[in-house]
């Protein structure tokens, strides 16, 4: 194959930094832009979580800051409308510009190309533009918050009429309609990294990298990307009609004779339905969860195997069974719908398959069991996180099961049960996996290892305080807490739950804390951690066989893949005198 | 000036990509023709005196199998290493989507005119929804198309380069295909 | 550095131990259940749920941390080359298959129940009309039917009789908003231009038990030997800290020397003192994000018996009371006849 090589100082700064077309550039945009709007979502999480535990309490520091700006009153408390922004702007902050970018756009576009043996994407140009298309997305979100009537405030799920008539709520104004343009932007970008990494995994393994012999990692991004391709355009599509009803006057969502609350008809034609809005939403956002815990799972996998000195266990059934939480992730979306007046009937069958995605799920948990079975463990950090990951994914994936019993999900909806339940996947399970992928792979990105302590201190003070933080959700949301309410004290049955919710509060801010444990550890493993060999894990995967830090365009030569990525500890490794082999090391004689 | 190759492989790359947007496309569309359809399900009223007049669909049906038709010729040529026969094909095809769009624009100035806006009711608002995109891809189209053919024009496409046109062709060829099931929801069945 | 792994140990079990034992603790903590149609179904169901669940957890739990020691890094220690084990892996596929599939018989008998027809005689309709932030209640009146004169009409204010089939209609005026009890096992998003349905059986009354200041839950037969007022006392909330938490209380007001109190079955008049308990309402929630005024959306349900229902209603009618009328007659009547029918 005679492809043009460039090399990197033919490129300017300009060209290198603003438009990459390398693959590793463009995951480092991502990283660092995720970083920030973590911290972003992570703050609002810590003032929702001060309300909660002292409504009507002035916050500290910011509430003085900030004086009536933003959520609060000018006395330093938040409002009850400032609380509605907080919790939406948290969600989708977080789910859309923080976990999906970093999973795919930041571990994808990073590994891709180095697990199957290409130089690059597939697209280097749509790469980059995907990036600055998810930056102007994040842009507008962000710009939301500074408008006069202030950022949305219908809830990361939007419900139409509430998020659509204007006058329901100051939010659902132009904050709204920023909204939907942003989302619009994030999803685009979303679905463009899709068809970049589909085409890339499809057209581009090096020879001998076999479906067969891809790594996990690779895979999930792979199925992932099915995902973004075709369920975000749906999404699209939806905020594109709601756009259509905000801005054009049709009525999509908007049912004849609704009233704004002086009871005067809202004009429009009439005719829609809001029921319409939340299928329509829920066809890609359930997806969208998959799409925030697939690539964790093959990350977890891939580091599992590797520490475990272990080929992965059952490889092809972990293929099948997240192919079978694919096509079941595209027909249970109704189980957010169960109590909204969708008929009974139908309830029904979602819950049937809800209840079976449960199964290729635990084929996933049992698997890595398998792996960890007679092995040869490594508690080495990035273990460490991935152990982390199989516990908490556990505790949020079973919660899921209580909820997709219909009789009890009747109970349990929109309570605090489904913020404990989703937090453990996506805390507890995709971005504790994400933790274990920064440490596993930082040594190639930057050249160096991440200091062990300040790493064993930040997994351990997270994992408790994350527990902490949403175990005790669980007991609210039994005791019939509702979620997205701006102090629960105004119920006299849930006043005897207040201490848990302070409980969780001081829980969070630990949690927090902890966050800049990890900040520190990277700031400082960058300038004085200790240089790291090419493959210091002694992993088996491509990535491992080029210097650290990975060069521009990573390979010098094409590699030729002679096994799978997961050769631990056997016959061929054994004549090498290790516990692993490179995938593309000529087999031994 | 040096020409631009490409093997085999990322042309047949290039196409892969392009069919895997248009999978993507396709989503976004059926979603909305999905909510055409339960529309007109749900209100049958919406339909009965038919409220869209065929005429100049019809128009716009011919001009777009007729950029369809020159479009396939700039593939044609543009493998062949035509470039100036392609180029000229380009342009037809963009001068036939703007055709397009001027005719669209026209009957929209006759429903404006005759008050009938997106919020008049449900099935204008899929209307206008559906036909708003679809233009909107045919404006993108176009300039995509004029860039092309000054390329063409340029010398850049020969038979060892020419997947930007293949799949310029791919993308037209989908806008046709959804304007044959606007025709059918809205102004036939 | 070896001896580290055992530190790292004692922290991996400790990030778990919580969660164990948390999750011993979660169950029994669902609100009181007063529905006595199938509230104790679906707590059993959650049940259920809760022991296979809690199974599960400790078993794979359990195996994850047992692996982590078991097969811990040891010199000479050597990883089994194994890719897997079909048969196993065949196991663990259909054993859950076989669960969630009776499971899933198991919740859709109950859900038929839940959301079928009310069995048995002809339910209680009440129609509720949800708007930002308030509840509105219509009752069909002497006549038994809806949008005629002699309907009445309250706001955040519910009364039903214990024991007795309740059906709500539902919708909304402005947002979507979902009519939540937790004492009932109910919830039924009101959607604006749609009618949902649901149905309910409470088989306690609520009380305040004024010497203990506590909330109890009576059937009417065990109310009788019980002095309970009606009126007379008011909920008196105090704020306690800077937390929110509040305590309440029910605390005489007025100088009436006699009130209402129900006592043995009939409703008789005696001294505020006399009274053991004082009748309560349960909160009715809105659990849907409806606006800024979501969080204080807060209705009343007041579970009666025959005796206290019948003194309610005979007072609504003698009243007339149409709270609000505008509400049903401007809106609901005008817009949505069809939610009257039968
Ligand atoms: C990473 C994200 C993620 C993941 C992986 C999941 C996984 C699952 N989710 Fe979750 N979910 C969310 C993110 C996620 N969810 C979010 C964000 C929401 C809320 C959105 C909102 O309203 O704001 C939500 C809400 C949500 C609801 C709606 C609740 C409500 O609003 O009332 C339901 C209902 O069925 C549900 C179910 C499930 C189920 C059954 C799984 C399953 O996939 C879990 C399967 C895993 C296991 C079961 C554990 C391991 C398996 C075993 C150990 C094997 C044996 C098991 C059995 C035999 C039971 N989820
Ligand atoms: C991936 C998704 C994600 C993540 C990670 C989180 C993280 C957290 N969330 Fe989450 N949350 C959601 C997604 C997420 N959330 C969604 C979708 C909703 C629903 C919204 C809705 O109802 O519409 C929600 C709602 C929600 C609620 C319910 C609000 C309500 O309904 O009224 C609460 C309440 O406690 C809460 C708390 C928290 C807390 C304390 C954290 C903490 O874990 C946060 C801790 C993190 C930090 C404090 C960041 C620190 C970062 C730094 C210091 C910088 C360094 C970082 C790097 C360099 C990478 N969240
Ligand atoms: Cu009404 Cu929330
Ligand atoms: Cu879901």
């Amino acid at each position: 194959m005679s492809e043009t090589t460039l090399s990197p100082s033919s490129q300017g700064f300009f060209r290198r930094f603003f438009w990459p077309s390398d693959h590793k550039v463009v995951a480092y945009q991502y990283f660092v832009t995720v970083a920030l709007f973590m911290a972003l979502g992570g703050f609002l999480a810590m003032l929702i979580r001060w309300q909660l535990a002292y409504p009507g309490a002035p916050v500290p520091l910011f509430g003085a800051l900030m004086q009536n700006h933003f959520f609060f009153d000018g006395a330093g408390r938040i409002s009850p409308q400032g609380y509605l922004q907080l919790t939406t702007m948290h969600g989708t902050i977080m789910i859309f510009l923080v976990m999906i970018p970093l999973l795919t756009g930041g571990f994808g576009n990073y590994l891709i190309p180095l697990q199957v043996g290409a130089r690059d994407m597939a697209f280097p140009f749509l790469n980059a533009l995907a990036y600055w298309i998810y930056l102007a997305g994040g842009l507008v979100l962000f710009a939301s918050f500074f408008l006069a009537q202030g950022a949305s405030e219908a809830g990361w799920t939007a419900y139409a009429p509430l998020s659509e008539v204007s006058t329901a709520t100051p939010g659902s104004g132009s904050g709204q309609v920023f909204w939907l343009i942003g989302i619009f932007l994030a999803g685009f970008s979303s679905s463009l990294s899709g068809m970049n990494f589909l085409a890339t995994i499809a057209k581009m393994r090096a020879p001998g990298m076999t479906w067969g012999r891809l790594p996990m990692t690779t895979w999930s991004q792979l199925v992932t990307a099915f995902f973004q391709v075709l369920a975000t355009p749906v999404l699209a599509a939806a905020v594109s009609l709601m756009f259509m009803d905000k801005v054009f006057g049709t009525s999509f969502f908007l049912p004849t004779g609704l009233h704004d609350s002086d009871d005067q008809l809202i004009g429009g034609g009439g005719g829609g339905h809001p029921l319409l809005w939340q299928h329509l939403f829920w066809f890609y956002s359930h997806p969208a969860v998959y799409i925030l815990v697939l690539p964790a799972m093959g990350i977890a996998s891939d580091l599992i195997s590797t520490f475990a000195r272990k080929p992965l266990f059952g490889y092809k059934a972990m293929v099948a069974a997240m192919t079978a939480i694919m096509g079941l992730g595209f027909v249970v979306w109704g189980h957010h719908m169960f109590v909204s007046g969708m008929s009974p009937a139908m309830a029904t069958g979602f819950a049937m398959t809800t209840l079976l995605i449960a199964v290729p799920s635990g084929v996933k948990v049992f698997n890595w069991l398998g792996t960890l079975w007679r092995a040869n463990i490594h508690l080495t950090l990035p273990m460490l996180y991935a152990l982390a990951f199989v516990s908490m994914f556990i505790v949020g994936g079973l919660s899921g099961i209580f909820m997709a019993a219909t009789p009890v999900d009747v109970y349990i909806h929109d309570t605090y049960y489904v913020i404990a339940h989703f937090h453990y996947v996506v805390f507890g399970g995709s971005l504790f996996a994400s933790f274990g992928a920064i440490h596993y792979w930082f040594p190639k990105m930057t050249g160096r290892m991440m200091n062990n302590k300040l790493g064993l201190a930040h997994w351990a003070i997270s994992l408790l305080a994350f527990n902490g933080t949403f175990f005790p959700m669980h007991l609210l949301g039994e005791g019939g807490e509702m979620r997205r309410l701006a102090t629960s004290t105004e119920y006299q049955y849930l006043q005897p739950l207040q201490h848990w919710n302070v409980f969780i509060t001081h829980s969070a801010f630990l949690l927090g804390a902890a966050q800049f444990i990890f900040l520190i550890n990277l700031i400082y493993s960058l300038q004085k951690g200790e240089k790291a060999p090419a493959n210091p894990w002694g992993a088996n995967g491509l990535e491992w066989t080029i210097p650290s830090p990975a060069p521009a365009h990573n390979f010098e030569k094409i590699p030729r893949v002679y096994r799978g990525p997961y050769e631990y500890s056997g016959p061929e490794a054994a004549k090498l005198g290790r516990d692993w082999i490179a995938q593309d090391e000529e087999p031994p004689r | 000036m040096s020409a631009k190759t490409e093997t085999p492989q990322r042309a047949e790359l290039v196409a892969f990509g392009m069919w895997l947007f248009l999978a993507s496309e396709a989503m976004f569309f059926t979603a909305f023709f999905a909510m055409t359809i339960i529309m007109r399900v749900a209100h049958p009223e919406l339909l009965a005196p038919r409220p869209l007049g065929l005429g100049l669909a019809l128009v716009n049906t011919a001009v777009m199998a007729l950029s369809v038709w020159t479009m396939v010729g700039a593939v044609k040529k543009a493998r062949l290493g035509e470039s100036a026969v392609a180029a000229r094909n380009l342009s037809w095809t963009a001068v036939l989507g703007l055709l397009f769009l001027g005719v669209k624009a026209a009957e929209y100035a006759g429903e404006i005119h005759g008050g009938k806006l997106p919020s008049t009711n449900l099935f204008f608002g899929c209307y206008y929804t559906l036909t708003g995109f679809e233009g909107l891809h045919v404006l993108i189209g176009v300039g995509v198309l004029a860039v092309l053919a000054w390329r063409a024009k340029r010398g850049d496409f020969h038979p060892n380069f020419h997947s930007p046109v293949d799949v310029m062709g791919l993308y037209w060829g989908l806008l046709a295909l959804v304007w044959v099931f606007i025709l059918a929801i809205f102004y036939i069945f | 550095m070896r001896d580290k792994r055992r530190w790292i140990l004692a922290a991996l079990a400790l990030g778990f131990a919580p969660g164990a034992a948390w999750a011993a603790l979660d169950f029994g903590t669902l609100a009181p259940d007063l529905n006595s149609a199938y509230g104790g179904q679906v707590d059993s169901l959650y049940g259920l749920l809760f022991k296979l669940v809690l199974l599960l957890f400790i078993g794979t739990q359990g195996a994850l941390a047992l692996f982590v020691l078991l097969f811990r890094h040891k010199k000479g220690r050597a990883a089994l080359y194994s890719h897997g084990h079909p048969a196993a892996e065949w196991i663990w596929t259909l054993i859950p298959v076989v669960l969630l599939t009776g499971l899933y018989f198991q919740q859709k008998k109950l859900w038929d129940l839940m959301r079928g027809p009310a069995p048995g005689a002809a339910p209680l309709t009440v129609q509720v009309f949800a708007e930002q932030f308030a509840w509105h209640f219509r009752y069909a009146g002497p006549d038994g039917v809806f949008g005629t004169a002699d309907d009445f009409m309250t706001v955040n204010q519910m009364h039903v009789r214990a024991g007795e089939n309740v059906e709500i209609h539902e919708s909304a005026k402005d947002v979507i908003h979902s009519f939540f009890i937790p004492q009932a096992r109910l919830k039924q998003d009101a959607v604006p231009g749609m009618l949902s349905s649901a149905w309910f059986e409470m088989d306690k009354v609520a009380c305040w038990d004024l010497k203990r200041q506590t909330l109890v839950y009576f059937t009417p037969e065990e109310l009788n030997p019980k002095k309970v007022a009606l009126e007379g006392f008011a909920l008196n909330a105090q704020k306690k800290d800077a937390t929110g938490e509040k305590s309440y209380r029910y605390l005489p007001f007025g100088k009436a020397s006699k009130v209402d109190m129900l006592y043995e079955g009939k409703i008789v008049r005696l001294p505020p003192g006399d009274a053991d308990y004082v009748q309560c309402p349960v909160e009715i929630a809105c659990s849907q994000l409806c606006g800024i005024g979501h969080y204080r959306m807060i209705g009343y349900l007041y579970v009666d018996t025959p005796e206290t229902y019948s003194r309610w209603w005979k007072q609504m009618v003698k009243d007339k009371r149409r709270d609000d009328e505008s509400k049903w007659t401007g809106i609901w009547d005008k817009d949505y006849p069809q939610f009257n029918q039968p």
